[in-house]
């Protein structure tokens, strides 16, 4: 590991580091633009130029590798000057209006130029500027006159997304960033949205998002995305109950900087006109106290072999758990049923997203609850008497059930637990109102076995309470004892098994990646 | 007075001369034939000894620069001939080119020889389209009889040359932008390191060198380097081609020792028309920074323009009477320099377009006292912060201009005078009176 | 949209010469001026398809380079220099003259579609300013009288 001195502190720092991230490690912040660790490296803003002993020109931090013995220093006269003349050069053409600007706030440029500015401009001139709010697919607004010509977009689509789309106009000063949707490329591709936190300014910004909020009026909970078993990290950005976006938190072991635009966008879900108002006997509204002491009731009814338990892969460890000391104490089986896309391995693209569409299949695997082949048969031939179907709002249960429809809808004692009303919802007996994934605590189990916590951003919508406490009220009114009673507890339980599933599908990935090299190598 | 000394220009004013015919009467190839019962190491050693040093504008010794390429390479080496001549004030490498294309591709393979390399290529400015042409037909004539192609005059050495046509981008001169033009990409040069000795073109060590340095290798083995090395003045040895254009009666191309006094070139291009003083003389391509008239006793050698804060550079030597208005000429120029920024990096991309700006205004009568300053400024937080030598070509005659001219900066401004449209030397031209320094 | 038979077997040639297709790219470009006259979106498209390149990516070439004129030009593009050497022998007065005989300003081109008048960089041939080319064709130490003598012959 080699030695350097930065600002007079000497550190060791791992090897193959560049200064902007080595100086990161004892928290010295080099500002930069174009350097992204997941980009080419183009050193062309200029604005991480350090001092490098013992050469006399300034050098740019991104492009310039530990060694043993280096000197370097970014807080001489000489690098300050040159900070402030590398922001005055950006902002001489920007259009400096950060007031209607979606990305002030969280802007690289607005905080830079705050930091290692000068504070007023000098330049008298016509600014340069491009018509403007031009819509670049369906979800992002480019701006070009904001634009700091850091290349990130291009090189985004061109090595993360592999999907050349965006391009350069022009050259010099006149050089613009454009789309190009030519030989059937199209700026839409999944991934697209990952431009709002790529460009460092508001160029480029998420049109979902367009006028609607300050970002720093906005609470951000940590959480994981469930619309796939990937699992990429998020924050839920959210403000009075209302999610306004989500956003990537990296995670080099999941997604690291990116999450797809169908993780991004695709959150309606939990403020839809469809959500469950409230807790409903036959068909009209209930209290809670009547509809879980109905639903214990029914699920009681009619004997071990008639009863079953459905549930989907979106239910969180703690609330499996408590599916399966339900169905101990009812005597019947807790299942999921089998769907197409549920290898939770297999990629649906080169990046993140995954055919299986539920965010825990792994989880609910680690506590037996697996996809039953018979349950269908059993659906469809009528010898299910009694069901406590939970969430088939999840696209991959909803596609499983395609099938058995109606066989399902007829089935006497259905209780449906769900946040937004399904065909099963208006036909159960009794409904309970559950919460979306932003509303509850809990874990998930990725793809690969990596457990993940969700926190609650806020609490469920309405009358919906949390599926935990559902589960919980439902098997005690089932007569189990249950001594976890909050999902912290159950994680406790639970924690070994899920451990020990995910030293075991790292094995078998392992023995998989090793099985197939061996393949290309043949 | 100086005298013309005609080394690379030996055969040029003879007839036909750019024929393989003609050529070879005249001695092409035979330096290649002597090169090839050489080590490489040994002709490497010969161009190091002679002195030669780069003509593109760098002046780097070219026997060290082939030295730099690794012998043992993973990926094949390259040659790229640096052919795009775009710096205003220069135009030697299209005589050499049109004039007598088989010195330069003896010079090449000789090169490629000595570095083991298999492919050159010469980018040629796009515009040079009947040079390139010539230079096609000089090559097609050399691969017929053998001088370039598979196992060259019966030896181990396989060497192919290709034309390749540049498109209108003046940046594509320097050796980085020139590479990834060569590749097909926009020629925006690249971050170094790693140089183009290690890393260069399709990612293979790779050698640039300028048209005239390679057209005086050949030279170098017919005298010896000993004797190039006498020519010239210290670490400048040689000559070189230097391009005289503007205010003189004769302009052209003058071949002299490196070295020799610009009061002297200027004499042999028959002086300044009509008889005018010089205003300023720009001594070695656009980006080099003026020179005063009391300047002119300098030596057009890399070191001594170097000392006095200009440059050899390319060697275009650009003579300005005192009817020309310099505050149309740095418009101009830095109208050049923003239209030829590649746009990659923040200081010349904005820094320069800002430059040219304050200038268009000044010419048109709505400058400031202190634009000056602000210029001079602006010009020193470009300098040295750039990706590429570019903005500094930009910023250095700025600089120049306006430290040593700035009383008929001031002058102007200060007369409100309008200069847009107008011409920028002689008839016509606006001009001030600028107060006698004191 | 396609290459002449002649302007394909150049092709084939030039792509031999490089190490990877991409390489080829400007010349390709020239060729597609010269067979469709400039080089438009559909034209870039094209090339990108031979080089097995994204045309996005071509698109951010061709406009990088000068010489691909995005746009028609006339039959004679007349290109005047007008950088410092030229600037300094008169390249303003050239600019007129040829302004005031065609009947259109740099930039434009003319009615009948012959002539496109534009101002280049400097064309490296700063000895024999005033300096302009037409097409491929230079024509130096300008005069006037010769900018007459040129056009005319120009059929
Ligand atoms: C903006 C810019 C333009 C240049 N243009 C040319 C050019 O047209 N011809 C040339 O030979 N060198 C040019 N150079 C210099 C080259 O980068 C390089 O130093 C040279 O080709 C090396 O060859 P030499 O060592 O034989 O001189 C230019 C440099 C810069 C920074
Ligand atoms: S649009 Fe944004 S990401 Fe793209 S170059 Fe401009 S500032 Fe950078
Ligand atoms: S200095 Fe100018 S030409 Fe060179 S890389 Fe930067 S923007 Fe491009
Ligand atoms: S971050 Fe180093 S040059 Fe942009
Ligand atoms: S300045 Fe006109 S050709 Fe060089």
């Amino acid at each position: 590991m080699p030695k350097i001195t930065i600002d007079g502190i000497e550190c060791e720092v791992a090897d193959g580091l560049n200064v902007i991230e080595a100086a990161k490690t004892i928290g010295i912040h080099i500002p930069h633009f174009c350097y992204h660790p997941a980009l080419s490296l183009v050193g062309q803003c200029r604005m991480c130029l350090i001092e490098l002993d013992p050469i006399p020109k300034l050098q740019t931090a991104c492009s310039t590798f530990v060694k043993d013995g280096m000197v370097i220093r970014t807080n001489t006269e000489k690098v300050i000057k040159a900070r402030k003349a590398i922001m005055e050069f950006l902002l001489i053409n920007h259009p400096l209006d950060c007031p209607e600007c979606d990305q002030a706030g969280e802007c690289d440029l607005q905080n830079n130029s705050f930091e290692f500015g000068q504070g007023f401009s000098r330049f008298e001139e016509q600014k340069r500027t491009y018509s403007r709010d031009i819509p670049v697919g369906e979800k992002l607004v480019r701006i070009q006159d904001r634009c700091i010509h850091c290349t990130r977009c291009i090189r985004f689509f061109r090595e993360i997304v592999q999907n050349e789309v965006m391009t350069y106009q022009w050259r010099g000063n006149n050089t613009a960033m454009t789309p190009l949707e030519q030989d059937g490329r199209r700026l839409d591709t999944n991934y697209s949205g990952n431009m709002h936190e790529l460009c460092p300014c508001g160029a480029l910004t998420l049109k979902d998002f367009r006028f609607k909020t300050r970002p720093w009026n906005l609470a951000n909970t940590e959480s994981v995305c469930p619309l796939c078993s990937t699992g990429c990290n998020i924050f839920i950005d959210h403000k009075q109950r209302k999610i306004f976006r989500i956003r990537p938190r990296v995670n080099m072991d999941v997604n690291t900087w990116w999450i797809c635009d169908f993780g991004r966008i695709d959150f309606g879900y939990a403020h839809s006109e469809t959500r469950i108002a409230g807790p409903r006997v036959k068909g009209a509204d209930a209290d809670w106290k009547t509809a879980l002491d109905t639903a214990a009731g029914l699920l009681k009814t009619t004997g071990a072999s008639a009863t079953a338990i459905l549930c989907s892969a979106d239910a969180t460890n703690e609330e499996a758990l408590l599916v399966k000391k339900l169905a101990a104490a009812l005597g019947c089986s807790a299942a999921s049923l089998p769907a197409p896309g549920v290898d939770p391995l297999e990629m649906e693209d080169h990046l993140l997203l995954r055919a299986d569409k539920a965010a825990n299949t792994q989880g609910l695997k680690a506590l037996g609850i697996v996809p039953d082949p018979a349950l269908a048969d059993k659906l469809s031939g009528g010898a299910i008497k009694t069901l406590l179907l939970i969430n088939p709002f999840n696209k991959q249960l909803a596609a499983a059930l395609d099938g058995v429809r109606d066989a399902v809808a007829k089935i006497p004692n259905l209780v449906v637990l769900d946040h937004n009303e399904t065909d099963f919802s208006k036909a159960a007996a009794v409904v309970l109102p559950g919460a979306v994934w932003a509303e509850k605590n809990g874990t998930f189990t990725n793809y690969k076995g990596l457990v993940q916590r969700i926190n609650q951003a806020f609490a469920p919508a309405g009358k919906a309470r949390g599926d935990f406490d559902i589960l919980l009220a439902l098997a005690q009114g089932a007569g189990a004892d249950i001594a976890c009673k909050t999902h912290i507890d159950a994680y406790n339980e639970i924690r070994d098994d899920l451990l020990k599933l995910e030293a075991q599908i790292k094995k078998d990935i392992e023995a998989l990646q090793k099985a197939a090299a061996e393949a290309e190598k043949a | 007075m100086a005298e013309i000394m005609k080394v690379v220009t030996r055969n040029m004013d003879v007839p036909d001369q750019h024929t393989i015919a003609v050529a070879m009467q005249n001695g092409a190839y035979e330096q290649l034939k002597k090169a090839l019962e050489m080590t490489p190491d040994a002709i490497i050693e010969e161009v190091k000894k002679s002195g030669l040093r780069g003509r593109g504008g760098a002046g780097f010794p070219a026997g060290l620069k082939w030295s730099f390429v690794p012998k043992q390479a993973p990926k094949p080496k390259y040659m790229c001939v640096n052919a795009d001549e775009g710096e205003p004030g220069t135009f030697k490498d299209r005589v050499i080119m049109s004039k007598d294309p088989h010195l330069l591709v003896e010079g090449i393979l000789i090169a490629c020889y000595a570095i083991g390399i298999r492919d050159a290529y010469i980018y040629i400015r796009g515009e040079f389209v009947e040079p390139a042409n010539i230079l096609q037909k000089a090559i097609d004539e050399a691969y017929e009889k053998g001088f370039i192609g598979e196992n060259i005059l019966g030896k181990d050495f396989t060497c192919h040359i290709t034309v390749h046509r540049g498109a209108g981008a003046y940046v594509c001169g320097e050796e980085t932008g020139l590479i990834e033009s060569l590749e097909g990409k926009r020629g925006q040069p690249r971050l170094k390191p790693p140089f183009p000795a290690v890393v260069g073109a399709f990612q293979g060590p790779t050698v640039v060198n300028n048209v005239e340095t390679l057209a005086n290798v050949p030279r170098i083995f017919e005298h010896g380097a000993d004797w190039f090395a006498a020519i010239g003045v210290e670490k400048n040895s040689g000559t070189r081609l230097f391009g005289i254009s503007g205010h003189v009666n004769k302009p052209g191309v003058y071949e002299l020792p490196m070295g020799t006094p610009i009061r002297e070139l200027i004499e042999l291009a028959g002086g300044v028309r009509g008889g005018r003083k010089i205003k300023a003389v720009v001594p070695g391509g656009s980006s080099a920074p003026a020179l005063t008239p009391d300047q002119l006793d300098t030596q057009m050698s890399f070191d001594a323009l170097g000392a006095i804060g200009s440059m050899g550079g390319s060697g275009g030597v650009i003579v300005m009477d005192e009817t020309t208005n310099l505050v149309c000429v740095l418009t101009r120029l830095l109208e050049f320099y923003a239209h030829e920024s590649c746009g990659q990096c923040t200081p010349c991309r904005e820094g320069v377009a800002w430059l040219k700006k304050i200038m268009q205004r000044i010419r048109r009568g709505q400058g400031k006292i202190e634009d000056i300053d602000l210029m001079l400024e602006v010009a020193g937080n470009i300098m040295g912060n750039t990706l590429c030598p570019l903005g500094d070509a930009a910023a250095m005659p700025t600089r120049g201009f306006l430290t040593k001219f700035r009383a008929e900066f001031e002058a102007f401004i200060k007369s409100g005078a309008n200069a847009e449209g107008t011409p920028m030397a002689g008839e016509g031209a606006v001009q001030v009176s600028v107060p006698a320094a004191e | 949209m396609e290459f002449s038979p002649e302007a394909m077997k150049e092709v084939e040639k030039l792509l031999s010469r490089y190490p990877i297709k991409e390489a080829a790219l400007l010349p390709l470009l020239h060729i597609a001026q010269r067979e469709f006259g400039h080089v438009s979106l559909e034209a870039e498209a094209y090339v990108a398809s031979l080089l097995d390149l994204p045309a996005p990516r071509v698109h951010g070439v061709s406009t990088f380079y000068t010489m691909y004129n995005k746009k028609p030009v006339g039959k004679y593009h007349v290109q005047v220099c007008t950088n410092i050497s030229c600037s300094l022998m008169g390249a303003e007065h050239i600019v007129k003259c040829l302004e005031k005989k065609l009947g259109i300003k740099p930039g434009q081109t003319t009615a009948d579609g012959k002539f496109t008048l534009s101002e280049v960089e400097c064309l490296g041939s700063c000895g024999t300013a005033p300096v302009m080319q037409i097409n491929d064709d230079y024509y130096e130490d300008l005069t006037e009288a010769k900018i007459d003598q040129i056009l005319g012959g120009l059929k």
